[in-house]
């Protein structure tokens, strides 16, 4: 059992090792993994790595407002006189939370019907799920989920919750693809030979088969939902003033631009920088584990 | 060939009749009286129950759908609370100009976001592809409404090369009114000025909108060619002799083509829904800005009105999208290999 548990580890150890292998072969996923990671840390320790924490929330000294960007204020300040960089770190804060909401609310669900569509491929199930996920589909996202905000009271969580209702149809179309490929196979067959009920062969047969996908999926999404967000909150209807978000700082800056440039600008760069990192991350993942249909 | 289009024609009703479920649902779940958000709070309760009876609010909910559909037939989506005119009298004056932009976006996507790929998948791992696979990162990272601002602040605001905001010149007179494509219009009536000055107006907002979508069809464009060119037929064509450049216009452009083309319907879905952000900013008095106004000021008609519209064009475009893969691959234009 002992040495069981040991290869077992080894074996692990491994894998990891191939993997990193082929994830660092391009150097572009690495840039994008370390992007990723330092955004992360910026976020995660935003209130001691920035020169004025306190200008993140509702702070105002009109003393120090509409600086250009200097020593003191690297980026500049806004109009209320905060701290641009301060609020762009803690804007990470709120971008990653964003992103991180919409893929705990929609991956399970997409994830749950796309199995369930694909276990039973071919009878009703099958055909009024995926009917009901192209209904989701007939529009596009970011309109579906404009619709739905305008509903909701604006918010972060509320916008969160909007993009959700547009967001697992992508999930429940990869996972239905993988899971209709694999219904045939003989360890499904076997399992069903053996008796086990649909729960098992669902989610221990066929689930394991999808993770590499799924996982890949979510994090080029993680950036796709940054860049979705950031235009929700762009129209006013995600994180609401005086919340540092960087869509509603580039929303808040355009109106100032040719003079203010810099409460626009560099916001704008943030959200790109993000993006991107997270986006060459996820092309990295897929080059790893070899994964075509994204 | 008939028998495809016939079955995908039917499945697009039944997606937009669930759209309309949908949009329904969502319309109806609204917080608030909109009938008092309209009338404002000072109005005398007759007159706000009279606007309920108008708007058939007071009849339960499976009556209201029946009457919003009726009247989505025909045309016909009420009044908007918003600008107190026809919805449809709205969307016929907003439609146009976001047409104009439409077509000229999908215009700058495909002519430069296809030879892009081409030429990366024709030259890989050459300084070209290299360079169209940094442009394609950064384009794909960028919100359209980070690139609407920042060209707005370079080539407007510093540079002077484009007109800050809007659809034309006030010093330019307008062409008379045939389709509300002032390009069009211009075109048909002889008035080039008119037809210049909106394009230069167009050039920034259409870029803005175009550049994640072009990013995505160089991408998919350049991994096409290049599984393509690894192909045997393509071999057995350069071993018969064929001069290359036959083999790349005939023989390897054609089938190379069919996974940026089926793409495309889901890049019209990105920019129909980027345009809501870049109208907005660039102030073009579309459909889009139209539409974010409704959502904003929680108008439930025009609100409805909107997303059923883009809907249906959303539909028709994958519908032609369709056509144009099956015409590309004889697989399933000759009915025998259905996609699943």
């Amino acid at each position: 059992m002992r040495v069981l548990k040991w290869e077992w580890r080894e074996h692990r150890s491994e894998a990891i090792k191939q993997g990193w292998y082929k994830f660092s072969r391009n150097p572009l996923s690495v840039v994008g993994l370390c992007i990723v990671v330092v955004i992360a840390f910026i976020a995660a320790f935003a209130p001691y790595v920035t020169p004025h924490p306190e200008h993140a929330g509702p702070y105002v000294d009109f003393s120090i407002a509409r600086q250009q960007p200097s020593l003191k204020h690297l980026l500049g300040t806004d109009r209320f006189g905060r701290d641009v960089l301060t609020r762009i770190a803690f804007g990470f804060r709120y971008s990653l939370l964003l992103a991180v909401t919409i893929i705990v609310l929609s991956v399970p669900v997409g994830v749950g019907i796309g199995l369930l569509a694909g276990y039973y491929h071919g009878t009703w199930i099958d055909r009024i799920l995926m009917r009901v996920t192209d209904i989701f589909l007939a529009v596009p996202p970011l309109i579906l989920a404009l619709a739905v905000t305008a509903v909701l009271t604006p918010g972060l969580f509320n916008a969160a919750m909007a993009l959700s209702i547009a967001w697992w149809t992508w999930y429940a179309r990869l996972v239905y693809g993988i899971a209709a490929s694999y219904r045939n196979e003989y360890f499904v067959r076997s399992a069903e030979v053996l008796g086990e009920r649909w729960p098992h062969i669902v989610f221990r047969e066929i689930l394991p088969n999808c993770i590499s996908s799924i996982f890949t999926k979510m994090s080029l999404d993680m950036g796709m939902a940054i860049l979705v967000g950031s235009a929700l909150s762009f129209l006013g209807l995600g994180a609401q003033a005086p919340t540092p978000d960087l869509g509603t700082m580039v929303a808040d800056g355009s109106k100032y631009l040719p003079d203010l440039w810099w409460i626009a600008v560099f916001p704008a760069f943030a959200i790109m920088i993000t993006v991107l990192g997270f986006n060459l991350l996820g092309d990295g993942l897929r080059d790893m584990f070899a994964i075509e249909e994204l | 060939m008939l028998g495809f289009l016939g079955r995908r024609i039917a499945l697009s009703v039944f997606g937009l009749l669930g759209l309309s479920l949908l949009i329904f649902s969502i319309s109806r779940v609204l917080p608030g009286d909109p009938v008092r958000m309209a009338v404002g709070p000072r109005a005398p309760e007759w007159v706000a129950e009279n606007i309920r009876e108008q708007m058939h609010l007071d009849k339960p909910i499976y009556i209201q759908y029946y009457y919003w559909v009726r009247g989505a037939l025909r045309g016909d989506f009420g009044y908007s609370l918003y600008s107190r005119r026809p919805v449809s009298r709205d969307l016929k004056e907003f439609l146009p100009a976001t047409g104009e932009l439409a077509v000229f976006t999908s215009l700058i996507i495909a002519v430069i976001g296809i030879p892009l790929g081409v030429l990366a998948g024709r030259y890989s791992n050459s300084w070209i592809d290299n360079l169209v696979r940094v442009f394609c990162y950064f384009s794909a990272s960028t919100p359209s409404f980070v690139f609407a601002t920042l060209f707005l602040l370079l080539f407007s605001y510093v540079l002077h090369w484009f007109p800050i905001v809007g659809r034309i010149s006030l010093s330019v007179p307008r062409p008379p009114v045939v389709t509300g494509m002032i390009t069009v219009d211009g075109l048909i009536s002889g008035n080039f000025t008119a037809f210049w000055n909106t394009l230069w107006h167009m050039v920034l907002p259409a870029i803005s909108l175009a550049l994640p979508g072009m990013a995505q069809v160089a991408r998919i464009t350049r991994a096409s060619i290049y599984d393509n060119l690894g192909k045997d037929y393509i071999a057995f064509e350069r071993g018969f002799g064929i001069p290359n450049r036959l083999i790349m216009s005939k023989f390897l452009l054609k089938p190379s083509l069919i996974p940026p083309v089926s793409i495309l319907g889901l890049e019209v879905a990105v920019t129909l829904g980027n345009a809501f952000l870049v109208e907005f900013i660039f102030n073009w008095p579309g459909f889009s800005r139209y539409g974010i106004n409704t959502m904003l000021q929680k108008d439930l008609n025009a609100m409805s009105a909107v997303v059923m519209v883009i809907g249906v064009i959303f539909v028709i475009v994958n519908i032609f999208v369709d056509v144009a893969v099956a015409f590309l691959d004889p697989k399933i234009r000759l009915g025998s290999g259905r996609r699943a």
